[in-house]
């Protein structure tokens, strides 16, 4: 029979020993939240001309964005004139989409797409005088003609190989230009619509034309609502799941201690991944919670296989006291822990791998979470009951000195 | 061999039929009804994987009292939506998030300032005119802009009330001006607004009539005639004509909007490149799963992986008759839960092997482990859903699709697999009981002769 339950303080001292590393690091550099709980907007601008990094910033602090945070990221494009697109913005959308399609079909790669020369076609903002100023303000609409396309694919492709396709799709007497264009990331405070609207103007004037590869905002309102229901999920996912334990373990003395005791191995989990999250500076976003809830669910399903053993017939009736009957659990079931975790691990190392670059952050939580989990049904769980019922908390402050007095 | 167990077996037989179909098929039926969705899978997709733009906006209820809060922000509901609709963005949803916040989901749509100009605007149309002096000359304000006020007529009931969009028939449209080809969008009045119209142009004939949408002055023609029923917007280009005919038609909206309070993206090519990954991705997931089992446990691994490729099938069917909407977490979901459902075979197996050690027959062996397993099983699967309920819950709560679809394909994958292991595992080993494997005690991975239980404490 194995014996984990004497070595529990080691085991505790290890669990410990990351959890506070993890808040130190969470003190000295926090969390490294993402947009959803953080608010804010990010945006990735692509420039059609040479743009230096230090000019745009000292042009977005002149905007009145100093607190932005650029990242340069550039992006080999092509710059594709002369395509018969639609000057109805509805139908130029459909049509670029529907390009983007068959491109990618063809190519096998994901392509994404920019616009140069389209900017406030269709927010005239400026309307309130007469139909004079609304007419100029539209009138400069993107005619497709002389209308740039920057197309980003995701793998080489020869420009020859772009050219043919395009006339198999009906697009001839096209120009391609095969270029690298100078792309920033873009982190700022909250950005409305119209204050988008207002920063691609004010750019375009300055450095040429520009277009948004992407745009997300979201406003203090919207992160701090998702942060008061992931908070009250993982509070109801503990009660939920304490108050069904206590129940399952009612034929056992103290049922509750048993659920108490699940409930906070399942939060060592929980901190062992926040743990992780901070140190690496790894970003926390809506599917980390995901994988915490997730987590949960897993690892007190790995504390009731191991308690299951206790409330058994046998078992029960057994003489011996509570640390060897944790053992008997422990000895009895690590076979499956083990076998389980490697099966979930193997699925989750195939998404890993397979799955894409959007979840890999996602799966890293499960992956760490898994382990996690694990070790806590077999180290820790059981141990936390043991030292409850043998009143190690109560001695915790009697204990720690006597230790020293006989090291 | 019982009749039972038979009995089992062609029921799973055809559950399993009926799951290939509905996976195979590319419109098979789904309760819901409609067409889930004309990807490959044949399934509705979430925004994450059609691509595409969510949007969330807040309602202004600060001036309406709350009682009227409800019903404002379920009219915007509706206007919303049928500006989405006649704007061409097919499987678009609009739903209500908290009291006052009203989230859009436009799939495939990757340039939405458009969508935001056409979502946002409260849309209300409003005829006005200019105030003169004693001269004839138009009054204007201290920086020279001229002063309009609302134009006002006698309606059938003999009051004073302002022409607005109110009075307009849902079939506004853009039309071409035969000589010029400029677009101009074309309106008419229902009876009460025509009585008000002609009385209206009938006063302001050589004067200018100033047409206002969301106080922004939009045309200002001079009147020619007194004229009815109908009118028409001239000189607006195109873009903003039909975003003008959709507006008018959908009506204004009862409270203003305040945002997009939320805006995200999803490139739709990165979104068919995350199904086309997750889908080996799974592949690989699944082969590696069955090569453990098998290796591990043998025969009962191998069963087991027939349940598993059971399992799998019988999900899909269920995500698509459901439907369920398909999101990356979604798939995630899925794919963790193939190493989940293996957990129960698992916790089964172990049982069933201490059983056979100890000398039991497989017939008693089967059905001791089975029911020593039994309470861990439901435990395990209990909490689980729990969890996937309150996750659903919040995912709900939020409108936020990829919560829901992970904990619906993680709740329906951990209910399933009870009915795998417990059902088709067991029914398929029982069949095994009695014919000659089932003496075969290494094809269940056990190499040594059978000892007592006891013994095994001395290991």
């Amino acid at each position: 029979m194995l014996d984990f339950v004497s070595k529990r303080k080691w085991f505790f001292l290890l669990s410990g020993l990351i959890i506070v590393a993890g808040i130190i690091a969470l003190i000295v550099s926090g969390l490294n939240l993402g947009l959803e709980f953080s608010s804010g907007t990010t945006m990735t601008m692509l420039f059609k001309n040479h743009v230096e990094q230090g000019d745009l910033r000292t042009y977005m602090a002149d905007l009145g964005h100093s607190d932005a945070i650029i990242q340069r990221s550039d992006q080999n494009a092509f710059l594709v004139q002369g395509l018969a697109l639609s000057s109805l913005q509805s139908e130029r959308d459909q049509q670029e989409q529907q390009l983007v399609n068959n491109l990618q079909t063809q190519f096998n790669t994901t392509i994404r797409i920019a616009e140069f020369g389209s900017a406030g076609n269709t927010t005239s903002g400026n309307t309130t005088q007469g139909n004079e100023t609304l007419g100029n303000a539209t009138l400069g609409n993107a005619t497709p003609g002389n209308m740039t396309l920057a197309l980003i694919f995701g793998k080489p492709v020869a420009p020859s190989d772009l050219s043919s396709e395009l006339g198999t799709l009906g697009y001839t007497g096209v120009t391609i230009n095969q270029t690298t264009l100078d792309s920033y990331l873009v982190r700022t405070k909250t950005i409305s619509t119209a204050e988008q609207a207002q920063i691609q103007q004010a750019l375009e004037q300055k450095f040429g034309p520009m277009d948004f590869l992407d745009f997300a905002t979201i406003s203090p309102e919207v992160s701090g609502q998702r942060v008061k229901y992931n908070i009250y999920a993982i509070i109801a996912a503990s009660v939920a799941i304490l108050l069904y334990m206590a129940w399952a373990f009612r034929k056992l003395p103290s049922p509750f201690k048993y659920g108490m005791c699940a409930i906070a191995a399942v939060l060592h989990d929980v901190l062992i991944m926040l743990a992780v999250f901070v140190i690496f500076r790894i970003e926390v976003d809506s599917m980390f919670i995901i994988a915490i809830l997730t987590i949960v669910g897993f690892g007190v399903t790995n504390v009731i296989v191991v308690f299951d053993r206790l409330r058994e017939s046998k078992v029960v009736e057994s003489r011996f006291d509570l640390a060897t009957r944790m053992n008997m659990g422990i000895t009895e079931t690590i076979t499956r822990s083990i076998n389980t975790s490697l099966t979930v691990l193997i699925t989750l190392f195939a998404l890993y791998a397979f799955g894409g670059s959007t979840i890999h952050n996602f799966v890293l939580a499960l992956i760490v979470g898994v382990v996690a989990s694990t070790y806590s049904s077999l180290a820790i769980a059981g141990q936390l009951l043991v030292s409850w019922e043998h009143g190690d908390f109560g001695k915790l402050f009697r204990w720690l000195p006597i230790r020293r007095q006989q090291s | 061999m019982n009749r039972r167990n038979l009995i089992i077996f062609a029921f799973i037989v055809i559950l399993l039929v009926l799951g290939l179909a509905e996976v195979l098929v590319k419109n098979s039926p789904s309760i819901q009804g409609g067409n889930p969705g004309n990807n490959t899978l044949g399934m509705r997709l979430g925004l994450d994987l059609s691509g595409g733009t969510r949007l969330v906006y807040k309602a202004d209820l600060s001036q309406i009292g709350n009682e009227s809060a409800a019903s404002a922000v379920k009219g915007a509901i509706d206007i919303i939506t049928r500006r989405v609709d006649a704007y061409g963005v097919s499987e678009a949803t609009i739903q209500k998030l908290g009291s006052d916040q009203i989230v859009v989901q436009l799939p495939g749509v990757r340039d939405v300032e458009a969508a935001i100009n056409l979502i946002g605007s409260t849309a209300q149309l409003e005829f006005k005119e200019l105030v003169y002096d004693s001269n004839g000359k138009p009054i204007t304000d201290s920086s020279g802009n001229p002063t309009w006020i609302p134009a006002t007529a006698v309606n059938s009931s003999g009051q004073e009330v302002p022409l607005t969009g109110q009075y307009l028939k849902r079939n506004a449209k853009v039309e071409f001006v035969q000589n010029t080809n400029a677009p101009e969008v074309a309106f008419e009045f229902n009876s009460e607004g025509a009585t008000l119209f002609s009385q209206i142009t009938g006063r302001l004939i050589g004067k200018p009539l100033g047409i206002f949408l969301d106080n922004q002055l939009i045309s200002n023609p001079t009147v020619k005639a007194q004229i009815g029923a109908s009118g028409v917007i001239e000189n607006i280009p195109l873009n903003e004509a039909n975003n003008l005919a959709i507006l008018l038609n959908a009506g204004a909206l009862p409270v203003p909007l305040i945002g997009p309070i939320e805006r995200t993206t999803v490139d739709p090519t990165l979104g068919a490149d995350s199904i086309r990954k997750s889908l080996i991705a799974g592949m690989v997931g699944l082969i590696l799963v069955v090569v453990f089992m098998v290796v591990y446990y043998r025969l009962p691994g191998a069963v087991a992986s027939a349940a598993l490729i059971i399992y799998g099938i019988l999900m899909l069917g269920l995500f698509k008759l459901i439907p369920v909407t398909l999101t990356l977490p979604g798939i995630a979901g899925f794919i963790l839960s193939i190493g989940m459902a293996v957990d129960a075979n698992v916790l089964i197996f172990e049982r069933l092997k201490e059983e056979l050690r100890a000398g039991r027959t497989l017939g008693v062996a089967v059905e001791t482990g089975f029911n020593r397993a039994w309470p861990a099983v439901r435990d395990t699967h209990v909490t689980a859903i729990i969890s996937c309920i309150i996750l659903y819950w919040v995912g709900s709560a939020l409108v936020e699709p990829r919560m829901m679809g992970f904990a619906l394909t993680l709740g329906i994958g951990v209910a399933l697999s009870l009915f795998s292991a417990v059902i088709i595992t067991r029914t398929f080993i029982r069949l095994l009981v009695g014919t000659n494997v089932a003496n075969n005690l290494p094809l269940f991975g056990i190499s040594k002769p059978a000892q007592t239980s006891n013994a095994k404490e001395q290991e």
